[in-house]
């Protein structure tokens, strides 16, 4: 029997909830590949990926939906061109609390430029409860200013509603008649 | 029976109204698996680590109870605190965090010592055995008589396993390696069911207020907004449209878009004698007076000579009021406003698209907001024919354009004006797993 397989991906600067928000709609505990901290970002988290996360959202028995999540350092950028391949949909978390959190935004949408305009997108804003500013229209104008009239939300990735919120946000860009099964 | 299995959890290091909401929700939802009891009988206490009791309660927590920490900072090992959880609270993270700590529950922390390993192999029996590798005992040799020839020798019968030592995956939790001892507990295990109905604590309990009334408060800013679904008679014959129809200026909603418009910047006052609404041009938030019961009251009709509207010049009294930001607010009345009805401002046979999109995760969301939003952020279309397009009722399309328009966030737009729309392709395959897995995630 055959098991068809899809794939979401999961991308933004480090410390911005990835891991988290995995975790978070995951059906069982996600693999993921966090290591010790020993550059800057000790600073922020006590762990940082190095590769990849992964979890998965079974769909009955013959269909599977995989969650990737990049690593989010720069040295490790070589593995954002490797996990977009065939994924349905990006979904990019910005850490509001982060010094220019809507450069970050700027600076993966020009890595993911050429995915983004055959695909869809979903931005959510985290950490807006440790530094308010900038406000979420900010992030909405930097993508108005390239034709992106996609979700911005504002999420806690420790929240499954939040997560499915944007990841639902998403699924819909892609295909508004889709109707839930 | 289901009382019964309910894991004990006592709330003894929160606040008043922390502690009236915690229990109101578990009580209200989660019964089946959380019961709120003292102290004593407890298997997790819950402890607000930055409450001036926090210390004593949990000096007072007993070995073999759980103590499940939340604080504003980050201090994940804090001394006698098994499990941590960040603010701000939400439902969905409470339960997760409870859950992940009924599965210490019974358990003890694991201390590790180093041990020694005679050869790298013998690790694995650290994992499958819980203990180093131990050479058998060397035994004497038994005086056996020589066997007799043409006779074979008879194999022992295994002995059966003992059933007692059979742990199933559902009742056993955690191993812990402690030296060369395995801790082995079982104890009750939660699935985490993040496909659940989608929940959000909110603090609405009142002094003096039931545990009652505050669950049915949660209940109402739980669910998803209840619109009627109606989608009768045919739109160009007056006497129909008029029965979707609804006049903003009339209502809180447009009197809240002309005080913010005429008071940008400002300090302004919306108030009546049971509500009072108040803008922070400072961080785009309002202070409101009352609970969301009483604003959802104001919105049910038009709101007449009580209401009026004026600039402040001094911050007012914080202490009973609680604040939302702008957006969320407006967004919320304007639901609450239309009901399923569409402003008489938006005409439903001209194109309209989406600007941008609202932030739905802090917004009341209404059934099938999101399909709305994404077929018009893609591109204009008429609001008469967007239900037929979705399939859905007429009256869930004009409460999120309502809603949508008190944001200033539709766009009349000719059809032929539209920018292309987004070049996601999707195949037949690719919409059967989108709906699946939309299935999956309990789309309004």
């Amino acid at each position: 029997m055959s098991v068809d397989h899809y794939k979401v991906l999961f991308t933004g600067p480090v410390g911005a909830g990835k891991t988290t928000a995995i975790r978070t709609i995951s059906d069982n505990l996600p693999m993921m590949t966090d290591v010790a901290a020993t550059d800057e970002t000790r600073e922020r988290k006590p762990s940082t990926t190095v590769a990849m996360d992964y979890g998965v959202i079974r769909l009955g028995r013959n269909e599977v939906v995989h969650l990737y999540g990049t690593p989010g350092q720069d040295r490790f950028d070589f593995m954002w061109e490797i996990l977009q391949e065939g994924a349905l949909g990006l979904m990019i978390l910005v850490d509001n609390a982060r010094p220019d959190p809507v450069g970050d935004l700027v600076r993966f949408l020009d890595a993911y430029e050429a995915f983004i305009t055959t695909s869809g997108v979903a931005v959510g804003i985290t950490r807006t409860d440790v530094a308010a500013v900038p406000p979420r229209q900010a992030y909405v104008d930097v993508l108005l200013q390239r034709g992106l009239r996609c979700p911005v939300f504002v999420v806690d990735a420790r929240d499954p509603r939040d997560v499915s919120l944007l990841l639902q946000s998403l699924l819909y860009c892609l295909d508004p008649e889709a109707t839930p099964a | 029976m289901e009382g019964e299995l309910a894991v004990a959890v006592y709330l003894g290091g929160l606040d008043g109204t922390m502690e009236r909401s915690v229990a109101a929700f578990l009580e209200a939802r989660h019964s089946a698996r959380f019961s709120v009891t003292d102290q004593a009988a407890a298997d997790i206490v819950l402890v607000d680590l930055d409450q001036p009791h926090a210390e004593a309660v949990m000096a007072a927590a007993g070995g073999r109870q759980v103590v499940l920490g939340i604080g504003f900072e980050a201090e994940p090992n804090r001394a006698g605190c098994r499990r941590y959880v960040q603010k701000p609270l939400s439902g969905g993270v409470l339960v997760n965090a409870l859950a992940e700590a009924v599965s210490m529950v019974g358990t003890q922390p694991a201390v590790l010592h180093p041990v020694r390993l005679e050869r790298p192999s013998h690790a694995r029996d650290l994992f499958t055995k819980g203990r180093v590798w131990d050479p058998p005992p060397p035994r004497p040799a038994p005086a056996r008589p020589a066997p007799a020839r043409n006779t074979r020798p008879t194999l022992a019968r295994p002995a059966a396993a003992p059933t007692s030592t059979t742990a199933t995956a559902s009742t056993t939790a955690t191993t812990a390696v402690s030296g060369r001892s395995v801790a082995t507990a079982p104890a009750a295990r939660l699935d985490r069911s993040v496909h659940d109905r989608p929940l959000r604590l909110v603090d609405v309990a009142t002094e003096g207020g039931t545990s009652g009334s505050a669950a049915e408060a949660l209940e109402h800013r739980l669910e998803i907004e209840a619109v009627e679904a109606r989608s009768v008679g045919d739109l160009r014959d007056p006497a129909v449209l008029a029965t979707y129809r609804y006049a903003p200026t009339d209502h809180l909603d447009g009197l809240l878009r002309r005080a913010a418009e005429r008071h940008a910047g400002a300090r302004w006052e919306v108030r009546s004698p049971m509500l009072s609404l108040v803008a922070d041009p400072a961080d785009d938030t309002v202070l409101v007076s009352g609970s969301d019961t009483r604003l959802h009251a104001c919105c049910a009709g038009p709101v007449g000579d009580q209401w009026e509207v004026r600039t402040l010049r001094r911050a007012p009294e914080v202490a009973h009021l609680h604040r939302v930001p702008l957006e969320e607010l407006r967004w919320n009345v304007a639901v609450w406003c239309s009901r399923g009805r569409l402003p008489d401002t938006v005409d439903p046979f001209s194109p309209v698209a989406v600007a941008a999109w609202p932030n739905l995760t802090r917004c009341v969301l209404t059934p099938s907001a999101m399909p709305v939003i994404a077929l018009l952020s893609g591109g204009p279309q008429r609001p008469a024919d967007v239900a037929e397009l979705l399939g859905i009722p007429r009256t869930h399309v004009f409460v999120v354009l309502a809603a949508l328009d008190a944001l200033g966030l539709l766009e009349q737009r000719e059809a032929h004006a539209a920018p292309p729309a987004p070049a996601a392709s999707v195949g037949t395959a690719e919409r059967g797993v989108l709906r699946r897995l939309l299935g999956r995630l309990r789309v309004a």
